[in-house]
């Protein structure tokens, strides 16, 4: 298999974590979340690399890849909007939320806009109930969402890249 | 505030939670942390350990309430040259956080019980794993783990008794399932985190086939005070077959949403309109939710049921991890249940037929009768297929994934056939059966609507009533939002 | 923080010690605030640094400012909670900048009260 498309520093720091386990099989879905965290994403030449150096099948490093939500094989924007869909949420109006991050961004669960900007995910819970409706973006939580303000927080990730 | 005295909760599990610093052990020293170990391993044997745990009647928190003395004693049995204590920290349950805070707030009292617990069944290593969606637990939980590892806490002998006690952290990748300890397991082991039937039950063959006990984190955020205070001390709290206190994640149509620990047997009432303020907007309550969902919805007949394990089962519930979602009038049951099967779709691991085919097939079922084409058959379905689940999928999830559908038709019968036979959505929330309109004795003609709608599906003459067009609209709640007149209504 | 705790009598000893040093202190005077996940959504690592420059403006280095985990009164995040003055330590509710500015300078100097206190109902096992 030829790697050459993937960055060989960060081939290298995969291998150092790699190589830190005695038994590596074991690790692989820790392994994984370090590869996703390297890349991005994990596409498959990352996969078959991963699947070497472990000495796991790379049918079933796809197989644990495809099971768990939190690995992707599509390339991600340079920011991750994930709508809390858990059942406080829901029962504040979370879909709607849902429906209007859609609408701003134009694209479906699970697709990146075409400007590279924004990956959309939705996600069970966030565990931060009291604030519902959530989203979170990279991590930091916006709670009471309502269709202006989900709208807004959207926009000042623009307008804080258009100034940097 | 209700005119009820407000209800004492008593903090077992969480009685560290907002008092100490969990980034300082120093702090959490001062505040017992530890203390409990000492004792076990100086004072206590591995068998009078397993004793207190059973005297104490504590049931494992993270769902079914399996005696965690009972598991214990099970796992103390198996010889082996490798042991396992596992902390089930994936909690998954949508509407649950208390693991969460527990973890963030107290991480010393977990990684003492499990401790505690190797000592008890000879087990040397411990693994936690954890929810990746919970960064900052995992952030305190290393920063513990190493605080301790360096006071001689953890690691190599352990206060100098010759007890060693490792603890790693495995990082979870969001799978539902995993929270059922087969799949939890397998999961650790870098695998799909499917179920395997049991037996072999943990205790024999476990994480990598060596003999485990998984308990869950509040379960072991009991045990230091269990042995601090006592067996005797913690079965003088609760109810007679469930013992001690429970943690419990208020969340939804409710004033004071928080964390609450209440003794085992407090009532619903009791939790709600006292500790939880009663319902916002002073509407009116129409259903709680526990159990996440394997549990099911309990309406107001059962506010005065004392809270335990079994009374839960008994009304077609369940504790489960301990989130309660309130639900008010405003709330459609149908829609509730579907929310739930359509979860239960979506975290299917896919590897047994009953729960793969049938979430599918109810979740469908539930569209149906939403978008307004069911038939009085279709609820026979339901029931026929839920029941079918329940005898036959392969592990919890499967089994208790029907329990939404089960408990709303025995409870909210008459919404299932609104829903069904007048095509109508009592509460306005299935889109495809209701009808924004606007009523023209209180519409100014203000034009805020027509200017807010996304559809651009309203539209007047200024200053006299608007109409909706009701091809165009797509039933996004805005106008109604926006009218200051109380003008709009979905009929 | 290097030493080991070689024996549980020495646990013993340095957690009666830490609890000496507290209670020895000339103004036994503790705030608490919740940095959980929600708290921090909230705004409470601001609270925290305003909690810390109004400690800081009126030379209040004897009162120890905490960093806790959640505190479980979720619907009024952020929550502060002082021990140490009343009786029973208070809870305040939704605070922001200006009621943290409040509770050091009204609260905590002048033992006056601060509108935002929360009712709180329970027990620590």
């Amino acid at each position: 298999m030829n790697y050459e498309m993937l960055d060989r520093s960060k081939l290298d720091e995969l291998d150092a974590y790699i190589n830190s386990f005695e038994d590596k099989p074991s690790h692989l879905i820790m392994i994984l979340h370090r590869a996703q965290g390297l890349f991005g994403y994990l596409p498959k030449e990352v996969q078959m690399y991963v699947a070497e150096k472990t000495g796991v099948s790379s049918a079933k490093v796809y197989g644990v890849v495809t099971f768990y939500s939190f690995f992707t094989m599509k390339p991600r924007g340079r920011h991750t909007i994930s709508v809390c869909m858990g059942t406080a949420c829901f029962v504040k109006g979370g879909e709607r939320i849902l429906d209007v991050v859609k609408e701003e961004l134009g694209v479906e669960v699970g697709q990146m806009t075409d400007d590279g900007m924004f990956t959309l995910e939705h996600v069970h819970c966030l565990g931060a109930c009291s604030l519902a409706p959530v989203i979170s973006i990279d991590g930091q939580i916006y709670g009471h969402m309502t269709r202006d303000k989900v709208k807004e927080v959207i926009r000042s990730y623009y307008v804080e890249e258009e100034e940097a | 505030m209700s005119t009820k005295e407000p209800v004492q909760q008593l903090r077992i599990a969480l009685r560290n939670c907002g008092i100490v610093n969990p980034r300082d052990i120093d702090d959490c020293i001062a505040h017992d942390a530890y203390l409990a170990l000492g004792k076990c391993l100086t004072e206590m044997t591995p068998q009078e350990v397993v004793q207190e745990v059973l005297d104490s009647g504590l049931r494992g928190r993270g769902g079914a309430g399996f005696p965690t003395g009972k598991k214990w004693q099970i796992a103390a049995t198996y010889d082996a040259d490798v042991k396992y204590v596992v902390c089930n920290a994936d909690e998954g349950d949508p509407g649950a956080f208390m693991d969460r805070s527990i973890l963030e707030g107290d991480p010393h009292s977990v990684l003492e019980a499990m401790a505690i617990c190797g000592y008890a069944i000879g087990a040397h290593e411990g693994r936690i794993y954890i929810r990746a969606e919970y960064p900052l637990a995992v952030n305190r939980l290393e920063n513990a783990i190493a605080q301790a590892t360096e006071y001689g806490l953890l690691g190599k002998d352990i206060m100098g008794t010759g007890f060693d006690f490792n603890i790693e952290i495995t990082l979870g990748a969001g799978a539902f399932v995993c929270g059922e300890e087969t799949a939890l397991l397998h999961s650790m082991e870098g695998k799909r985190g499917e179920p395997s039937t049991k037996p072999p039950y943990p205790a024999e063959s476990g994480f990598m086939g060596k003999p485990s006990n998984v308990n869950n984190v509040e379960t072991f955020a009991n045990i230091p005070t269990i042995i601090n205070r006592g067996a005797a001390w913690f079965s003088s709290i609760g109810t007679e077959k469930s013992k001690g206190t429970k943690v419990f994640a208020l969340a939804g149509k409710i004033n004071n949403v928080g964390l609450v620990e209440v003794p085992m047997g407090t009532t619903l009432r009791e939790i709600i309109y006292g500790i939880g303020g009663g319902i916002k907007g002073g509407k009116k309550f129409k259903a709680v939710q526990t159990g996440g969902p394997s549990g099911g919805c309990i309406s107001e007949k059962h506010l005065d049921l004392p809270i335990d394990y079994d009374n839960l089962v008994s009304i077609g519930s369940m504790m489960g991890s301990g989130g309660m979602i309130i639900m008010d009038e405003d709330d459609c049951m149908v829609s509730i249940a579907k929310y739930y099967l359509k979860f239960s779709e979506g975290e299917s691991c896919g590897r047994c037929t009953p729960c793969r085919i049938g979430t599918r097939r109810i979740s469908e079922l539930l569209n149906i009768i939403t978008d307004g084409r069911g038939k009085m058959e279709h609820i026979d379905e339901l029931k026929r297929i839920s029941r079918t689940m329940q005898d036959t999928a392969l592990c919890a999830l499967g089994q208790s994934a029907p329990n939404p559908v089960l408990s709303t038709i025995d409870t909210f019968w008459d919404e299932y056939v609104a829903h069904v036979v007048d095509k109508r959505c009592p509460t306005g929330t299935c889109r495809k059966m209701t009808r924004y309109q606007i009523d023209p004795a209180r519409c100014t003609g203000c034009s805020l609507c027509s200017r807010n709608c996304p559809a651009d599906a309203i539209s007047g003459v200024l200053r006299s009533p608007f109409s909706i067009d009701q091809s165009k609209c797509i039933k996004c709640g805005t106008c109604i939002e926006k009218c200051n007149f109380g003008a709009i209504s979905i009929g | 923080m290097s030493e080991r705790l070689n024996s549980y009598d020495a646990l013993k000893e340095k957690r009666e010690a830490l609890k000496k040093a507290a209670e020895a202190q000339t103004r036994p005077v503790e705030i608490r605030v919740a940095l959980g996940t929600c708290a921090i959504a909230t705004g409470a690592k601001e609270v925290f640094d305003a909690l810390e420059d109004a400690l800081r403006a009126n030379n209040l280095d004897d009162v120890t400012l905490k960093a806790t985990g959640c505190m479980g009164y979720c619907y009024a995040e952020p929550t502060v909670e002082v021990a140490g003055i009343a009786a029973e330590p208070v809870m305040f509710g939704h605070v922001d900048k200006k009621i943290a500015r409040d509770i050091v300078e009204q609260y905590i100097m002048k033992q006056e009260p601060v509108d935002a206190r929360i009712e709180t109902c329970h027990v620590n096992a």
